[in-house]
């Protein structure tokens, strides 16, 4: 169990750190949201995942997964909101 | 070891922030700082055996939600002229 949650925690941290240098790679903005928002989730999500398989069936692990739940309701909604932020306020992407 | 790490995406998100060319930028990278923030609290308290700091996690990502829409609403009114 101890090396899976460690497998888990590891495969987390490399998927931020893909969707962190994503927000580098890109050159315009309306690509770069793509790589913040989806990557960055889903290695938030899997260390978080990694830690209940770490703990087991406790209190712990009850409020990690209500942090998982709060997490993946609330990060496309902010992702939603600062694009919606930039098309209403007219910016446009920048031609390569 | 996974402290490392966490520290090193958390430099990389303020870079983010520091060198964004738009104002949008600067928010997405404020987005990632807030997020890898809320997963170093929850590591510290996993590895200290500290179970009550996780509701300075949860309070935490529900601060940083209403803070980012409230800038971008009001980022949203500023540019629109």
């Amino acid at each position: 169990m101890t090396y899976i949650g460690y497998f888990l925690i590891g495969a987390g941290l490399l998927f931020m750190l893909i969707g962190t240098i994503g927000t580098y790679r890109f050159k315009s903005f309306y690509s770069r949201i793509l790589a913040a928002s989806k990557v960055d989730l889903v290695g938030e999500v899997t260390v978080l995942f990694g830690l209940i398989v770490l703990n087991g069936f406790s209190q712990y692990s009850l409020k990690l997964f209500f942090i998982i739940m709060l997490l993946i309701l609330i990060n496309p909604l902010v992702s939603h909101m600062i694009v919606r932020s930039a098309v209403l306020s007219g910016y446009r992407a920048r031609k390569e | 070891m996974i402290y490392a790490v966490m520290i090193f995406l958390i430099l990389l998100s303020i870079l983010r922030i520091i060198l964004g060319p738009s104002i949008w930028d600067r928010l997405i990278g404020l987005n990632l700082l807030a997020a890898k923030v809320n997963i170093l609290i929850i590591l510290i308290a996993y590895f200290l055996e500290l179970d009550y700091i996780l509701d300075i996690a949860i309070s935490y990502t529900l601060l940083s939600f209403i803070g980012i829409i409230i800038i971008a609403n009001y980022i949203k009114r500023k540019e629109s002229r």
